[in-house]
């Protein structure tokens, strides 16, 4: 899939996208041009010039200000969006219930929090059936646990070929968990575009992230506890899929459902090199494997989050700490943590040397996980490092808590 | 009752004016609805000058206005000319004559504040309709004329109460003709001339109130709008 944008003075992006892609992440500063570039692919920028291949189809936008007509009512807006719905459109019901938003059809525009109206413009845009819809920060308002709901229903959407989507986020764990190919946007072009866990990997290291995610995927686990007849609650995907329940095809015979998980108090069990991990439910995204049953999960684990263990000898008897999850790697680099950049969620620590010049407390270390082609990064103290002798090839288990 | 209030002949003028009023503001509604859209979204350098062209009836002296009016509406002028070949009759001094000059005299009360609507609404309301499958007029009547709905409210209250209370153009195009151009106010200069001042006195007081009420009931109205909007 190629897609190409020019907007004088503002975006000149060329992206190649594999043509399985159905749901695309999109990031990049502040003023990059992601925005610009979403204006453009929509058809709302009279002066772009866009070649996408999705010419004839329908494409919706979706701001992060949600832009409800407020001269009338949820259902009202709604209403509008269905006058010139796609025949394949699908039904007010069923986006309601997706975007959990049943409760507020009657309610005036006014009324809503800013959460709720970014719910509702999304039903609002599912209920006019585009082929392509843009998400431009659309869900930045939401809750953490409804946002990821969404966003696995959306790639439900995707994955059953429905639906084609680009998700503008500056939240990178969003983007890790439901992207199938990631695209960096800076200065109105696009600098990056691939697969997510390689163009992440890129964008940490371009922006000095001291706290990056690393983006691991396996398998799930069915849990013994589980009742069979817990999809009780059938999704959106299915109902709308009136020939099947089944969303078979190119993507195997996965079942995907509004709710994938194999959740026990809310925490869920992934296979990942041949180990168990335990990762909270909402930490989760869900895509069918090729040609299997099972469902692939995908999760992401911040950098600050790992722990270093160098006993390797005793890799599954940790029932001393409360630490959950352990995973045996090999180091593959050791890396100062930048001082330059302060995450939303931390702020670097700083340490002055003897020569008087100020480095982070902190290095990061790259570590690949044992029988699989997987990274983990930790971010751990210089302290730690010297004082368990730490150094690239060495054999470590990394301890992380839940997810 | 108010045939005994204002007599016989004010009443005929109230009703004359208020026909104009109705006819004027709703004509009115009709032409600045469509040209506010157009100049809110026209970008040119000649843009201020037709702006200024449509906002002179706001500055120029009434008895200007109505001077070119009479001109341009005379029979020797094209204007006058073909309107007689037309119907068969004057444009000045007849009640057409006074409906063609009201919605010149009111066109900027009617445009400017659905000018200034337009202009302050969000595109991105229109770029959503567009993605949801508008075509640009459906997008102006479903999206654009409901979310503008103060500034028509406010457009069409101005316009009305400023064709009610017009008199320097009236005078100069209308005269002074009663049940075909005397309205409201030549009526009172009417009265005054002649010394009846207690009918003065009554229509005066009538004029003023509905001013008052009329001006309440927008501002009212605006700010139901407003606070709507911000909650």
């Amino acid at each position: 899939m190629r897609i190409s944008a020019n907007l004088p003075n503002r975006i000149d992006a060329q992206i190649s996208l594999q043509p399985e892609s159905r749901f695309i992440g999109v990031t990049g500063p502040s003023g990059a041009g992601k925005s610009s570039l979403f204006r453009a692919l929509a058809g709302v920028e009279k002066s772009a010039k866009v070649e996408t291949p999705w010419a004839s189809q329908k494409v919706g936008i979706l701001f992060q200000q949600p832009m409800l007509f407020p001269h009338t009512n949820v259902r009202g807006n709604l209403a509008l969006a269905q006058r010139h719905a796609s025949p394949n459109a699908m039904p007010i019901d069923a986006c309601l219930r997706a975007c959990y938003c049943e409760h507020l059809i009657d309610k005036p525009i006014h009324a809503l929090s800013g959460g709720e109206a970014q719910r509702v413009a999304i039903a609002r845009a599912l209920v006019n059936g585009p082929d392509v819809l843009l998400l431009d920060e659309s869900l930045s308002a939401i809750d953490v646990f409804t946002r990821r709901k969404i966003y696995q229903f959306l790639k439900n959407l995707c994955v059953s070929g429905q639906l084609t989507c680009f998700v503008i986020s500056h939240d990178l764990d969003d983007l890790a968990l439901f992207s199938d190919e990631l695209i960096y946007i800076d200065r109105g072009r696009a600098e990056l575009c691939g697969p997510t866990r390689d163009v992440l990997a890129r964008v940490f290291e371009r922006e000095s992230f001291t706290t990056p995610s690393s983006v691991l995927e396996g398998e799930t686990v069915a849990t013994p506890h589980k009742s069979d007849g817990n999809n009780q609650n059938n999704n959106a995907v299915s109902n709308h899929n009136t020939n099947s329940d089944r969303q078979e095809g190119r993507y195997g015979s996965a079942i995907l459902t509004d709710d994938n998980s194999q959740a026990v108090n809310g925490i869920v069990l992934i296979l990942v090199a041949g180990h168990e991990i335990y990762v909270s439910e909402e930490s989760v995204s869900y895509f069918p494997q090729q040609g299997s049953e099972q469902l692939s999960a995908r999760f992401a684990v911040k950098a600050c989050d790992v722990s270093i263990d160098t006993n390797i000898a005793d890799f599954g008897n940790a029932s001393t700490i409360s630490i959950l999850n352990a995973l045996p790697c090999v180091i593959s680099s050791i890396n100062p943590a930048s001082t330059t950049l302060i995450t939303a969620e931390s702020e670097p620590q700083t340490v002055q040397t003897q020569h008087g010049k100020t480095h982070s407390a902190k290095v990061l270390l790259k570590l690949n996980v044992i029988n699989s082609n997987q990274t983990l990064y930790a971010s751990i103290s210089h302290l730690s490092l010297t004082r368990l002798h730490l150094e690239t090839g060495m054999q470590v288990i990394a301890r992380f808590k839940l997810p | 009752m108010l045939n005994e209030f204002f007599g016989a002949s004010t009443l005929e003028a109230i009703l004359l004016t208020l026909k104009l009023a109705f006819i004027t503001s709703g004509l009115l509604l009709f032409i600045a609805l469509p040209l506010a859209w157009f100049l809110a979204n026209w970008q040119s350098k000649a843009k201020p000058f037709i702006m200024s062209i449509l906002a002179l009836p706001l500055v120029l002296p009434p008895t200007v206005l109505g001077f070119y009016l009479l001109v341009a509406f005379s029979p020797q002028s094209a204007l006058g000319q073909g309107w007689q070949s037309l119907t068969g009759s004057n444009l000045a001094f007849s009640f057409e004559g006074l409906v063609l000059g009201s919605v010149i005299y009111s066109l900027p009360f009617a445009l400017q504040p659905l000018y200034s609507g337009f202009s302050q609404l969000d595109n991105r309301y229109l770029d959503v309709a567009k993605t949801l499958g508008f075509s640009p007029i459906e997008a102006f009547m479903k999206i654009v004329l409901p979310l503008s709905k103060a500034p028509i409210v406010v457009a069409l209250g101005l316009s009305f109460a400023h064709t009610i209370g017009e008199f320097g153009v009236v005078l100069m195009i209308g005269g002074n003709i009663p049940g075909e151009t005397q309205v409201l106010s030549i009526a009172l200069y009417e009265q005054v001339e002649a010394l009846e001042y207690d009918s003065a006195h009554n229509l005066s007081i009538a004029l003023l109130v509905f001013s008052f009420l009329m001006l309440a009931a927008l501002y009212r109205f605006n700010g139901m709008t407003r606070s709507e909007e911000g909650r």
